[in-house]
């Protein structure tokens, strides 16, 4: 089973799991945040040689991690049971997060993108972070300032999906140069985020990143995401 | 260049790292994160060509003086959620002030993230701890770890319990929970349970040992005899320092490094056969109570990673 992990509402993530479907990969299960906390059990046991996990919903079905092939993650934040007194609700809230941390972190399977101990949605950073890295390899980066810039995020974008750069309809690529595509996906892996949106400025003296997304609008990019999402899932689960 | 202390002037880390860093010398700036509403920051990358690297520029002013962000050697960090100042947590979510205190918080862990300075630790780093069974899988690549299971399923619970006999329990986040023996008593809480996870672990019996490692490759290690299964909040305990086996140190500056930590409080259980369990990386360590207790000077070497070099005091 290939999983779709969202909040309710998620019209990228249902545009995904249509995507998916369409690609070939059966079954596609859509996973609401809600399912696995409300009447959920998450059992995952760790031992020194291996990990064994699975979460049965309420309605009875397992998610068994030796039977995952794949996961595209949207999660951004388990909600809190409202099944707690209103002062516990936080702290078990914060128990399911590193519990599900812990089962998605380690699935040997894609994740796109794969929690990071604080972060459910994945490794987010901020806009210095993505510009310092890119400048490792060798990207130019457009500056950052402590103080807001509303404008910053209204440049061109590209989308990274495993190894592919896909720019929209009627965009170029905003960065020239041979191997620039390269290092977008190079700065993708460095992120641990191989599913990103990748932002930037342009200026008089050209472009340069200024920051990345790790929860992306996947649809804006078409059929071409549609293709390198099913890619990604599929190849590496083959 | 200057070593720049972030964090509460009383608690006893921060103290102590100050300290250390003045009794050698050292150029030190604290700033107080209790003057928060007193402080302004800003902090920029500057652009960079193809090919260049982006400098860190900015400045940190507080009642206390300013200090030049792009010409710092070291940073220590240990702030707090600004919630938890009495100066910040009276004030409503929308006051303006609440807001300011926020964006210098902010820019505060952006600049620890960014600077091209030794920062004790990194804020990516220090959230490490916030899923213990992810931590616990990178941490069985260096050590034994002891068999866990992460659950909200009491059944499951009862049947690792009959297969290890002895079980402890304690919680899967960064949240601080006391490690307690599961007993019978505490089958009346499965109920509870169901909603909120935590983590069980079999009992590991043995000498806790807590080891304090640098990136530097500096480690200090105490072994820890309490009347409790967690020592911190045992009625009687005695520390004493213990010399760590050289396969055992390395191990622990490699674990160290590859969490992105400078420096980490590793948590051990010492077996009577002599193998050496890990049961979890502490990323913002409070060294203090065992450099009290054993002597061992902790806070000298912090400041010595801090700036990179013996401070020529002979700490």
């Amino acid at each position: 089973v290939w999983l779709v992990l969202c909040h309710a509402g998620d019209v990228t993530a249902a545009w995904c799991a249509v995507a998916l479907r369409r690609g070939g990969l059966d079954p596609v299960r859509v996973v609401l945040a809600e399912e696995l906390v409300v009447g959920a059990s998450l059992m995952h046991a760790i031992s020194a040689t291996n990990s064994k996990a699975s979460i049965v919903l309420a309605s009875g079905e397992v998610l068994d991690s030796a039977r995952i092939r794949g996961v595209v993650n949207r999660l951004q934040q388990l909600p809190e049971n409202a099944g707690l007194p209103v002062a516990d609700r936080p702290y078990a809230r914060a128990e399911h997060t590193a519990a599900t941390v812990g089962w998605l972190a380690t699935l040997p399977v894609p994740v796109l993108n794969r929690p990071v101990a604080h972060s459910l949605e994945g490794r987010w950073a901020r806009p210095g972070e993505w510009q310092l890295a890119a400048s490792w390899l060798g990207l130019p980066t457009s500056g950052w300032t402590s103080r807001p810039d509303p404008d910053a995020l209204e440049g061109p974008r590209v989308l990274v999906v495993g190894d592919r750069v896909l720019w929209r309809d009627g965009d170029v690529s905003p960065i020239a140069g041979g191997g620039s595509e390269g290092a977008l996906v190079q700065l993708a892996t460095t992120m641990q985020a191989p599913l990103c949106e990748l932002y930037f400025t342009v200026t008089r003296a050209g472009a340069g990143v200024y920051a990345g997304s790790i929860l992306p609008n996947v649809s804006r990019y078409g059929a071409a995401a549609a293709d390198a999402l099913v890619d990604v899932l599929r190849g590496a689960a083959a | 260049m200057t070593v720049l202390v972030l964090g509460i002037p009383s608690e006893p880390p921060v103290r102590a790292v100050v300290d250390a860093l003045r009794r050698c010398g050292g150029d030190v700036f604290l700033w107080n994160q209790r003057q928060v509403l007193e402080t302004s920051v800003q902090a920029g990358l500057t652009p960079a060509e193809p090919g260049g690297q982006p400098s860190l520029v900015g400045q940190l002013v507080s009642p206390d003086g300013v200090v030049d962000l792009a010409s710092l050697e070291g940073i220590y960090m240990r702030l707090t959620d600004n919630g938890e100042l009495p100066e910040v947590s009276g004030l409503a979510f929308d006051d303006p002030r609440r807001e300011h205190a926020d964006h210098v918080l902010d820019t505060m862990f952006s600049v620890c993230q960014l600077s091209p300075a030794t920062v004790v630790n990194r804020p990516g780093a220090r959230d490490e701890n916030g899923s213990k069974p992810r931590q616990l899988q990178l941490i069985a690549r260096h050590f034994a770890t002891p068999p866990t299971l992460a659950t909200n399923d009491p059944h499951a619970v009862v049947d690792f319990w009959r297969e290890h006999g002895r079980v402890v329990y304690k919680s899967n986040s960064g949240e601080r929970s006391i490690v307690t023996e599961l007993t019978e008593a505490d089958a009346s809480r499965f109920g509870v349970l169901a909603r909120c996870p935590a983590q069980f672990q079999a009992l590991v019996e043995g000498v806790d040992i807590r080891v304090h490692a640098m990136s530097s490759g500096v480690t200090f290690a105490t072994a820890i005899a309490a009347d409790t299964i967690d020592y911190r909040y045992g009625e009687q305990s005695s520390m004493e320092p213990v010399e760590l086996p050289g396969d055992v140190a390395t191990a622990c500056i490699r674990l160290t490094v590859e969490l992105g930590l400078e420096l980490s409080g590793l948590d051990f259980k010492l077996t009577p056969d002599g193998v050496w369990v890990c049961l979890e990386v502490n990323p913002s360590p409070a060294f203090t109570a065992f450099e009290h207790a054993t002597g061992q000077p902790i806070a000298a070497a912090v400041a010595r990673l801090l700036v990179g070099r013996n401070l020529g005091c002979g700490c």
